[in-house]
């Protein structure tokens, strides 16, 4: 993902913006991390360079918690804890 | 499910077109011939295949095998849906849907959120098979034979894409179609026309008129 790109992005399901962006891996582009909606407390994962915004009835609950604990070093508390809609607290 | 099966079969859905190059051409040609200029997006990018002609900008699709075939092309994509756009209001000035109506699961919704995406006086182009076509029929066929594909479809014909857009608030502004050709006899690539009269492959420009 390039970073202008966040000029134009909003939550998915509650249109808020701007969406909080923290990078794991930055190439040319964004490799992995996390886009953040300080309205409603959803995170989206971007993944390969990918960001992953779908409802919250078409995630992957199960990759999306794979991507959470591979990052928890780096990823805020916040999301860790009561991130939406899945978190590591469950 | 249509999703999973779109991620499944990625790589054999451009197959086809590279199989029946006189429909892809004639399809690409009537693509650019809608002129679409500015800030776009394609919802239902797919695997990006007509991006070059279309001159989108930015993709979007839920089915993520196809997107990364859309990436390795060039499309900025994310994965998303119609229904629920990850775009703040009025950012884009044009927004194509490409064979994307049949297979969506909610059409009113996707259609109220490319008005909010699209600026004011921005333009929406679907493009489609209808399904009063010789082509549409075939498809009507397939889907009834249980393809793999097409049996997750919803086909509309031509008048019925007019009268979805009217209803949404968009005035159309342009038409294009080709594929006069039956699909069991096309042998050359054919030029976009004017006027629907049962043509196999349609494109419809409508302008975003917000106040």
């Amino acid at each position: 993902m390039k970073r202008r790109l966040l000029d134009i992005l909003a939550c998915p399901m509650c249109k808020y913006y701007p969406l909080e962006l923290i990078v794991f891996e930055e190439e040319e582009e964004i490799e992995e991390g996390l886009l953040i909606c300080n309205n409603c407390n959803r995170w989206y994962p971007i993944i390969e360079a990918i960001p992953h915004m779908l409802p919250d009835d078409l995630r992957d609950e199960k990759e999306d918690l794979e991507f959470l604990k591979k990052w928890q070093e780096r990823a805020p508390e916040k999301i860790l804890k009561s991130g939406k809609p899945f978190n590591l607290k469950g | 499910m249509i999703i999973k099966v779109f991620d499944e079969f990625a790589e054999e859905y451009d197959k086809w077109y590279q199989q029946n190059r006189e429909v892809f051409e004639s399809e690409c040609r009537l693509i650019k011939s809608l002129e679409l200029k500015g800030f776009g997006i394609e919802v239902g990018v797919g695997t990006g295949i007509f991006a070059p002609f279309s001159n989108i900008s930015i993709g979007i699709d839920p089915a993520i095998n196809m997107l990364k075939i859309a990436k390795r092309r060039g499309v900025e994509v994310i994965n998303a849906v119609g229904e629920a756009m990850p775009f703040r209001n009025d950012v884009f000035d044009f927004v194509i849907m490409i064979t994307t109506l049949p297979f969506l699961k909610d059409p009113s919704k996707v259609l109220d959120e490319i008005r909010r995406i699209l600026k004011n006086g921005g333009e929406i182009a679907i493009v489609d098979v209808p399904k009063n076509s010789k082509w549409g029929r075939l498809y009507e066929e397939k889907k009834a034979k249980g393809h793999r594909f097409y049996r997750f479809a919803n086909f509309y014909n031509f008048e019925e894409i007019l009268e979805i857009l009217n209803r949404k608030g968009f005035e159309v502004i342009k038409i294009r179609a080709t594929l006069r050709q039956p699909p069991e006899s096309i042998t050359k690539v054919e030029d976009p026309e004017d006027e629907f009269k049962n043509h196999g492959f349609i494109g419809i420009k409508a302008l975003n008129n917000k106040v």
